[in-house]
């Protein structure tokens, strides 16, 4: 696997799934960066992203997130995660963001978060 | 039990993968710290990519030393580095919902340094080396 893998698909009521594996740090959060800016630049503000796969996050890849939520949020737009595992999960909460993000554990719960 | 491992990289973020492992693979040797494993190794990926990405300057190659020392139940990771000064000064608070609230992207590293361990040190010896030290203890019942 490269160090950083995304794939996107789409949802019927178009809300894309970006699935991100692998491992997101200084090294690679531009890469994820550049994705979202592509899906925000076609005006796709309603992502969910699947960290089932995701091995590691620093606060790089924090960093990137916390951006892509605040701007979804700007555009009536919504971020929300799916599958982070714990390792992942714990990194979001040492930076104090597990009430501010909405993490969920399927797809359908996911998707029932942008009502 | 005493455990001095060290590791020696050039500044390249595709190195922190390396880092990683080298402090998970010296982590196993001490049951104590091992379940500390994903803080101590985010702490000290994050002192790593600061020096990679803001210590030295674009294009220049130097070395970033990191020492780990497990005394007890005390973890002293030095780094040691010739980029330019970098004194992470005094704790500050973190207001992450202002954070999220403008969007910003930076400025966590050293929020997670500092709370992870119980320490982190800069000095700069005389002969140009910067010193960054991060310590962290296990309470024992």
């Amino acid at each position: 696997m490269r160090r950083l893998e995304m794939t996107l698909g789409q949802f019927p009521n178009g809300v894309i799934l970006m699935t991100v594996k692998g491992f997101l740090d200084t090294d690679t959060y531009e890469d994820l960066e550049k994705q979202i800016n592509q899906l925000y630049a076609a005006k796709r503000f309603r992502v969910i992203a699947d960290l089932a796969e995701l091995r590691y996050i620093s606060s790089a890849g924090i960093g990137v997130f916390i951006a892509a939520f605040s701007e979804a949020q700007e555009n009536q737009g919504k971020l929300v995660i799916l599958n982070a595992n714990d390792k992942v999960k714990q990194v979001f909460e040492l930076l104090e963001l597990g009430e501010i993000f909405t993490f969920t554990t399927s797809r359908e719960e996911a998707l029932k978060a942008f009502g | 039990m005493h455990i001095q491992e060290k590791l020696t990289i050039t500044n390249s973020a595709k190195n922190l993968v390396t880092v990683r492992e080298f402090i998970s693979r010296t982590l196993t040797h001490s049951p104590a710290f091992a379940t500390e494993e994903t803080g101590i190794v985010l702490a000290i990926d994050e002192a790593v990519a600061n020096i990679i990405e803001h210590g030295y300057p674009p294009n220049v190659t130097g070395p970033i030393e990191i020492e780990l020392e497990i005394a007890d139940a005390v973890l002293v990771t030095r780094i040691r580095d010739r980029a330019r000064p970098f004194d992470p000064g005094q704790p500050t608070a973190l207001d992450i919902r202002a954070h999220v609230k403008a969007g910003k992207r930076n400025g966590l590293g050293l929020f997670l340094m500092r709370k992870i361990m119980d320490e982190v040190r800069y000095s700069r010896p005389v002969d140009g080396q910067n010193e960054l030290t991060l310590v962290k203890r296990i309470r024992q019942n």
